[in-house]
């Protein structure tokens, strides 16, 4: 019986495994594409002879997107905003997610009822607009980062995982001598670093393909970020049309080597962080 | 009133949102005003030495009180390095020609090419708006204009608008119009162009032993040789959601159009719908279903596989965009080994009567407008003499190809290379700024401008006389439906989700069984209707009455 079972489970495991494999090739076959596609020629390109593996291989897209000022400015510009944002995301959200972990807060449910409105009442692009513009942000660096400093969604998952801390921790810490501040930097949130990093992750993931609120309230291309620049490459071809043939389209390799080079900074710091997905997120999720 | 504008351009936002990036050719149908079909051109010979000393003369008397103001300025991402869209060396110099000029500060604006009207939307909403703003959409243009939201530039056009008037007086046909106020000033095209054309392999006629075809019934004949000769797919079409390219001209071809109303009222979004449309439709229908068109071409919606077929040779005949074809001709005919070697353009799409209509484009472009909001009066008359100076060509011209522009043997001025834009400073796109007149002396000097695509091509693909004949076939019935600068509320409310639906309609038919033609035709005809079809109709057949 035992034996059947287990070549059953054999034959399950191997099926699951199969099956993720190729759920895994086919979600690899776009981004294969992109970079076989950087790395062709034009008429390779053009008479549709590439696939996931480069024709005519040639470097050149790479150097031409290099040298593009708005890239790469927009690169560098992308990622000191990217850091920056996260910082200021965590510390919004660990100081919100800090005290309405407390049970004793008062009006904290209050609080916490404000904050989860917030998930489900969106006020529309031109109401948001008009405060960004009456607090003078407006083509500034902080209409990209106060206006989403804080997401209540994260925010809620920081607080159970506050939560999910035994309270004699709490109580062994303040018997030493800590204030809430200490507790917190010194005793806390080294047990939360699990979720620490994963919400940075969400956090440095949402800025960096963040892409709608660069439009909206951003004039000074200079504050565009890579991803606004990559949507102006990438949708050349939609507005080409209109204006007739005077209009230079951005090739389709420098398109590629510009959408390969933004993935850079998510494909290196992913793996360092991936192993804090299902632990940081599940801290404080799982109680008793 | 501040209110009710807000309210306004709350609405129009929610709205354009559907139509941004719906940059299709079709966007011409919507588009308004008096352009007739006989194409007068202003003769621009003369225009740039005189401009010059006109604009010397009338720049001393137009020097006033210093003024500032701002410009919206389309970024593409392809900015010079160290450089931004809104300032870079082209900018500096617009900026010192006009201070020296007018005393008038001019500072950009950068607004992302692709989400434009979005962008311009929000900046109108919020009353954060540049002094000078585009769009190519009429929709958007009515929807400021009927609501108060732009300066009225009527006067500010007579008294500082000569140079537009003189050098772009052909895009100035009244579409910015309502009743008697001016709400914006149309930039003036470059070179007039078809907006689609035939392409066929000559290749194949000469191995099928077949002259050009000159009528839809010799086209039939080819393209069933060439199945029955197993040389490839006989009329290759993608299946592009935002534009009807792949089939307007032929099922156009369909449709006597017997007088102005009636041109108008269908034109072009509905000229698929159009009396006599049917019958083009069961023709490809009946293509379709006999192997001669790509089957399944709706689902190639981004065109490439549309675009490698033509580049290998295996499509035989195409109807597309003008020129968007040329650059997969040229690695065919590349591959081929010889110039001319493949596709040529051709016109073989008669009318009942014989003759041919080949649809232009509007000699205006976009709309160039000034928002009232945020422009005092000082400020409006400062934006016009902007543009008035870029109206002139001689100004122009240095924006265009940057104040360091050279001119080839035949008088072109010569397109400087990317690198060289990059190593000194200027945009990607200088077209950006622009923004008013590309009619150049030798735009439409057709000779001239097919021996200066065959001196700038990357490869030797075509030849001096493949460009030329490329512009007679296009001159071929030449065409320009009326328009007129209203546009209906019907239109407003239904336009945008006719135009998508009559795309499906169109694919539908062509590809339905050939026993359930009538079927699909009249359950796809109906649906069109439900969703306001004859009321657009109704109302473009009312307004024609109501002016005429």
């Amino acid at each position: 019986m035992s034996a059947i079972n287990s070549k059953n489970e054999r034959i399950f495991q191997f099926c699951w495994t199969a099956f993720f494999i190729i759920i895994t090739c086919i979600a690899m076959v776009p981004i294969l594409r992109v970079l076989a596609v950087s790395l062709s020629g034009k008429n390779a390109i053009l008479a549709g002879k590439v696939f996931i593996l480069p024709v005519d291989l040639t470097t050149e897209a790479y150097t031409r997107a290099l040298q593009s000022g708005s890239f790469v400015n927009a690169f560098w510009y992308s990622i000191v905003l990217m850091l920056a944002s996260t910082v200021i995301n965590l510390l919004m959200t660990v100081l919100a997610a800090y005290p309405l972990s407390k049970k004793g807060l008062v009006g904290g449910k209050v609080i916490m009822t404000l904050f989860v409105l917030t998930m489900y009442l969106h006020p529309g692009v031109i109401p948001e607009y008009l405060n960004v513009r009456d607090f003078k942000m407006v083509d500034t660096v902080w209409a990209l980062i106060i206006p989403g400093a804080l997401s209540a969604y994260n925010m809620i998952i920081m607080c159970n995982a506050f939560k999910g801390i035994d309270e004699a921790i709490y109580d062994a810490a303040k018997i030493d001598g800590c204030s809430e501040a200490r507790c917190l930097i010194s005793v806390i949130l080294p047990l939360v670093y699990p979720t620490l990093a994963t919400l940075g992750l969400f956090y440095a993931v949402g800025r960096w393909n963040g892409i709608s609120d660069v439009l909206y309230y951003i004039n000074s291309s200079k504050y565009f970020t890579v991803q606004m620049v990559l949507k102006q490459f990438v949708e050349s071809i939609n507005v080409s049309v209109e204006e007739g043939l005077q209009t230079n389209l951005v090739a389709e390799n420098i398109k590629a080597a510009s959408i390969v080079i933004s993935m850079l900074p998510m494909l290196i710091v992913y793996p360092f962080v991936q192993k804090f997905f299902t632990k940081g997120i599940m801290v404080g999720a799982v109680k008793g | 009133m501040k209110k009710k504008l807000l309210a306004t351009l709350l609405s129009a936002a929610m709205v354009v949102g559907a139509m941004t990036g719906c940059g299709s050719s079709s966007g011409t149908t919507t588009d308004t005003t008096t352009q007739t079909d006989t194409a007068t051109q202003t003769d621009t010979a003369t225009q740039t030495t005189d401009a010059t000393a006109t604009t010397e003369t009338a720049a001393e008397d137009l020097k006033g009180d210093e003024v500032d103001i701002t410009v919206m300025v389309w970024d593409r991402g392809n900015a010079a390095p160290n450089t931004t869209t809104e300032d870079n060396a082209l900018t500096q110099w617009i900026q010192q020609q006009m201070k020296d000029l007018y005393n008038i500060n001019v500072s950009y604006v950068s607004v992302p090419r692709s989400e434009s009207d979005d962008k311009v939307n929000i900046m109108m909403s919020g009353g954060t708006a540049p002094n000078i703003v585009m769009t190519y959409s009429q929709d958007l243009f009515y929807n400021y204009a009927s609501s108060g939201a732009l300066t009225d530039l009527s006067e500010l056009y007579k008294q500082y608008g000569s140079n537009i008037e003189q050098y772009c007086g052909e895009a100035q046909t009244g579409i910015a119009d309502l009743g008697d106020q001016k709400f914006a000033v149309m930039k003036q095209r470059g070179t007039e162009n078809a907006r689609h054309t035939a392409y066929i392999r000559k290749d194949w006629l000469d191995q099928l032993g077949m002259e050009v075809p000159k009528t839809k019934e010799e086209l039939g004949k080819y393209l069933y040789a060439v199945k029955d000769a197993g040389l490839g797919t006989p009329w290759g079409m993608s299946g592009r959601a935002d534009t009807e390219k792949m089939y307007l001209n032929f099922l156009g071809s369909y449709v006597d159009i017997p007088d102005d109303k009636f041109a108008y009222t269908y034109a072009e979004a509905y000229m698929a719908v159009a009396p006599g449309a049917k019958d083009g439709l069961k023709q490809l229908n009946t293509w379709y279903n006999d192997g001669l068109i790509t089957q399944d071409f709706p689902t190639d919606t981004d065109e490439s596989v549309f675009l490698a077929d033509v580049a290998n040779g295996k499509i035989g005949f195409v109807l597309d965009d003008t020129t968007h074809i040329w650059d997969s001709t040229a690695v065919l005919n590349t591959t081929l080994g010889a110039e001319d070697a493949s596709f040529i353009p051709v016109q073989c799409f008669d009318l009942p009567d014989g003759s041919y209509r080949t649809p232009y484009e509007y000699r205006y472009a976009m709309f160039v407008m000034i928002p009232q909001e945020t422009t005092s009066d000082e400020q409006a008359v400062a934006c016009m003499k902007y543009l008035n100076w870029l109206a002139d060509p001689a100004n122009a011209v240095q924006v265009r190809y940057t104040p360091d522009l050279t001119y080839n043997e035949l008088g072109v001025a010569v397109e400087p290379s990317t690198a060289d834009k990059e190593a000194k400073g200027y945009p990607g796109t200088c077209d950006d700024l622009c923004i008013m007149n590309l009619n150049f002396d030798w735009v439409n000097n057709y000779d001239t401008m097919a021996e200066s695509n065959y001196q700038t091509q990357e490869q030797d693909w075509a030849s001096v006389d493949w460009y030329k004949n490329y512009y007679t076939v296009c001159q071929t019935g030449k065409y320009r439906f009326p328009v007129y600068g209203y546009v209906s509320d019907e239109q407003a409310t239904y336009g945008t989700d006719i135009k998508n639906k009559m795309l499906s309609f169109v694919y539908t038919c062509i590809c339905a069984p050939a026993d359930q033609f009538e079927t699909v035709y009249e359950s796809g005809y109906q649906e069109l209707v439900n969703s306001g079809l004859q009321k657009i109709l109704d109302s473009r057949a009312a307004y024609y009455d109501s002016i005429n």
